[in-house]
């Protein structure tokens, strides 16, 4: 080895990249070359003095508050918001023991911050899966969403909009599958309408808090460029999506309320 | 006892113990308390509702930083409203034509003053590399670029740092050339 393929490798081997018979061909180099030896030195003292300098800045540092807190929000968000379990379908059957026995049900509460976090979820999967897709992993089809996140999301891989009440013409399905966003999962259908298209997110709730329970339809503020309508079906919320104008979104909502209760029910 | 303790003991056991790295990864680049608090939340949330899927017994704060990667990358990308532009950079990153030694004395105000003054890509990946200790993969993975742009970026990121404290050593010495150049 000489001393330019040595330097040309000085990189990798300080971050200990490279295979063991290369690193021995730089160390035999480096022990009969004083250059290339104070060379790479320089470099260890470079990114040692660069790690130290980092680890050591106070305007880096996190505020001992501030992890008190975040520890705290992160516990009760891993107690109260409903997120994938692998053991979920077991939880119907427990609930319905507990129900039994004890006559207390015990219930996953969500607090209004949930259910508005959840609504800014479904938008944001929205832009980000049917929109321009930047998810973090590929959605994968209802059925193997079924077996994963929810079973109602397989009941859905069949659902269609009514079209009875749509004036405006066709909808079309264009998509169905189960997506994860920011940790959240939807069940998601994809419909194009005027040629635009509009999100139906299937998100579960959790059961036995009443304030969010609504047999009607209600819209929501979820900035940009979107507009909202959300209902409710058998603990979970629906929420359809869009940059159509408002009066399109509650017209499409209307038409899949019904089946999408249906589905859910398994009806 | 119910699973969802029991997973919040694990990710709490796993994931926890590198929240201040987090938070100084996120503090250098936001420059804001404030925006660093809300992406470190923001990447413990997510991974906390994607625990089941990280790989126990690989690198935890490999797979956080990547989360907080994709968050920063898809935020900026929101605010700016258009896909990042190709990194010319990349394509000229064998043109340093002269590197100073690194000075025998380097102080922790020359050295986070040097980083500064490199451009935002290259301190990513300095960062990522020579701070957090992660491997080419894992930074290939956080950052969503391939390898070979890894170690470009890492070459030429060190060599703008040791050009940068090479100038800083000029103008605290005085002297109007670098010594000890190999």
């Amino acid at each position: 080895m000489d001393c330019r393929e040595a330097r040309s490798l000085a990189d990798s081997y300080l971050s200990e990249q490279l295979l063991v018979e290369t690193n021995h061909a730089i160390v035999a180099h480096l022990e009969r070359c004083p250059s290339c030896r104070a060379e790479f030195d320089g470099l260890r003292r470079l990114r040692n003095a660069t790690r130290t300098a980092v680890e050591g800045a106070r305007h880096l540092q996190m505020r001992p508050e501030f992890g008190i807190e975040l520890r705290a929000r992160l516990r009760a968000s891993a107690t109260t918001a409903p997120r994938w379990n692998p053991l979920r379908h077991w939880l119907p059957i427990a609930a319905g023991l507990l129900l039994v026995v004890g006559g207390v049900a015990t219930a996953a509460w969500l607090s209004p911050d949930a259910a508005e976090r959840l609504a800014h979820f479904a938008a944001g999967d929205h832009q980000n899966c049917a929109l321009t897709f930047r998810l973090l992993e590929e959605p994968i089809n209802l059925e193997a969403g079924g077996e994963r996140f929810d079973p109602a999301f397989a009941r859905l891989a069949s659902v269609e909009p009514s079209t009875a009440t749509l004036s405006g013409g066709a909808v079309r399905v264009a998509e169905r599958h189960a997506c994860v966003f920011e940790g959240q999962p939807f069940a998601h259908v994809v419909l194009i309408y005027k040629g635009v298209a509009v999100s139906v997110l299937v998100a579960e709730r959790g059961t036995g808090n009443p304030w969010w329970r609504r047999s009607t339809l209600r819209t929501l503020a979820v900035g940009g460029d979107f507009h909202m309508a959300e209902f409710d079906s058998a603990d979970h919320a629906v929420f359809v999506v869009s940059t159509l104008p408002l009066a399109d979104v509650q017209a499409i909502a209307r038409t899949m309320m019904q089946p999408v209760a249906n589905a859910i029910a398994g009806t | 006892m119910s699973d969802q303790p029991a997973e919040w003991d694990a990710f709490e056991a796993e994931a926890m113990p590198h929240a201040e790295r987090l938070f100084r990864l996120a503090m250098w680049f936001e420059r804001d308390r404030q925006a660093a608090e809300d992406l470190v939340q923001d990447t413990l949330i997510q991974a906390m509702g994607s625990f089941h899927r990280y790989a126990r017994g690989t690198n935890c704060r490999a797979w956080l930083v990547t989360i907080m990667q994709h968050l920063r990358s898809n935020r900026r990308r929101a605010k700016a409203r258009h896909p990042v532009v190709e990194d010319v950079d990349d394509r000229i990153a064998e043109t340093v034509a002269f590197v100073p030694a690194v000075p025998t004395h380097l102080t922790d105000e020359d050295m986070l003053a040097a980083l500064e003054r490199v451009p935002e890509r290259y301190q990513e990946i300095i960062l990522l590399s020579d701070v957090e200790e992660l491997s080419y993969r894992e930074i290939s993975d956080a950052l969503a670029i391939p390898m070979g742009t890894v170690m470009s970026r890492l070459h030429r990121g060190r060599a703008m740092l040791r050009l940068e404290l090479g100038q800083s050593e000029q103008t605290r010495t005085g002297l109007g050339h670098n010594k000890g150049a190999s």
